[in-house]
């Protein structure tokens, strides 16, 4: 008798949630799957391990780009639509969660901001740290609803919106880099969720149906 | 009349197509065409190429029972069209006239 490799089902679940079209998911994962026991049989699973997550990091974009084109103009617009929408939730929760934190440390320390009870140092670490808490806030949100919205391809609008709001930062003359890493990595996690969350609810209410 | 145009790695496919026959679908044609070209393509351009040529009528699909060595999953098999079969003819006949004349230090027999 001979064992089957399948690939681990964390890998199986994110190439799933990142596939951005319905009709070719199962069609994708079967091939990935059979390509992934060859090369586990042949090779080893380490190998195929490693081969499949970099198939799956090297069909994303092509996909995506097939998925838009299918679905024509309205899909198009379904897209940047939601780069948009994310971009919007994105700043929103920053602005007010920074402005929200000044009026709220000024009305804590009676009219004077930091100069009445906290050194600058001290107030400016935690401002930062208060933006990081913001920006993964903001990050999650704006992934999720750009996810929601972005029907083509929930991972395209997440990295559009991704390179979008960390180039709004750079040409705002702020941030870090570790900062972006973290906040792509937000928005990109954030749209396998919703990405996950929308096709199990499309499968819940086929079989309903 | 006007037979559609076909890009590199789109022939490549249909060639491919044409030469698996009823074992012709998206893993197979990724493994044919490692082994013929030495190129690793990514299974996400395979499917693109494959549904573009699809879109222009070069072939027809047809899905599979589930199959156990894939997950449980179909397999959808790909068929070279009428279409499909006049436009490999014609990109051979182009083929061969460009080499026509070309000399024997290129490589032309």
């Amino acid at each position: 008798m001979t064992s089957r490799h399948t690939p681990p089902a964390s890998a199986e679940f994110v190439a799933g949630a990142l596939m951005p079209d319905d009709t070719l998911r199962d069609d994708f994962l079967g091939d990935l799957a059979e390509a992934y026991d060859d090369i586990a049989s042949c090779e080893s699973v380490r190998s195929a391990n490693r081969w499949y997550l970099l198939q799956v990091g090297r069909s994303v974009v092509p996909l995506s780009l097939l998925a838009i084109s299918r679905r024509g103009p309205l899909s198009a617009m379904q897209f940047v639509g939601s780069v948009v929408a994310g971009v919007g939730v994105v700043w929103t929760i920053m602005v007010a969660g920074i402005v929200g934190f000044v009026e709220l440390f000024v009305l804590i320390n009676g009219g004077d901001g930091y100069r009445g009870a906290m050194a600058v140092g001290e107030y400016l670490r935690l401002l930062a740290l208060w933006s990081v808490f913001t920006g993964i806030i903001a990050g999650f949100a704006a992934g999720f609803v750009s996810a929601l919205i972005g029907r083509p391809s929930a991972f395209a609008s997440a990295i559009v919106l991704g390179v979008a709001s960390v180039s709004l930062v750079v040409t705002a003359g702020s941030g870090s880099h570790t900062g972006f890493i973290v906040f792509m990595s937000v928005i990109v996690f954030s749209s396998i969720v919703a990405g996950a969350w929308r096709r199990m609810r499309t499968a819940a209410l086929v079989s309903c149906a | 009349m006007n037979l559609p145009s076909l890009g590199e790695l789109e022939l490549a496919v249909l060639l491919t197509i044409a030469r698996l026959d009823a074992d012709a679908y998206g893993a197979n044609v990724r493994r044919s065409l490692l082994e013929r070209t030495g190129r690793d393509h990514a299974v996400g351009t395979i499917y693109t190429t494959l549904e573009r040529i699809l879109a222009k009528g070069l072939v027809v699909s047809t899905t599979s029972e589930p199959i156990a060595a894939r997950g449980g999953r179909s397999r959808r098999c790909f068929r070279l069209t009428n279409l499909g079969a006049q436009v490999l003819r014609n990109a051979r006949q182009v083929n061969v006239a460009l080499w026509k004349g070309v000399p024997a230090r290129v490589g032309a027999t």
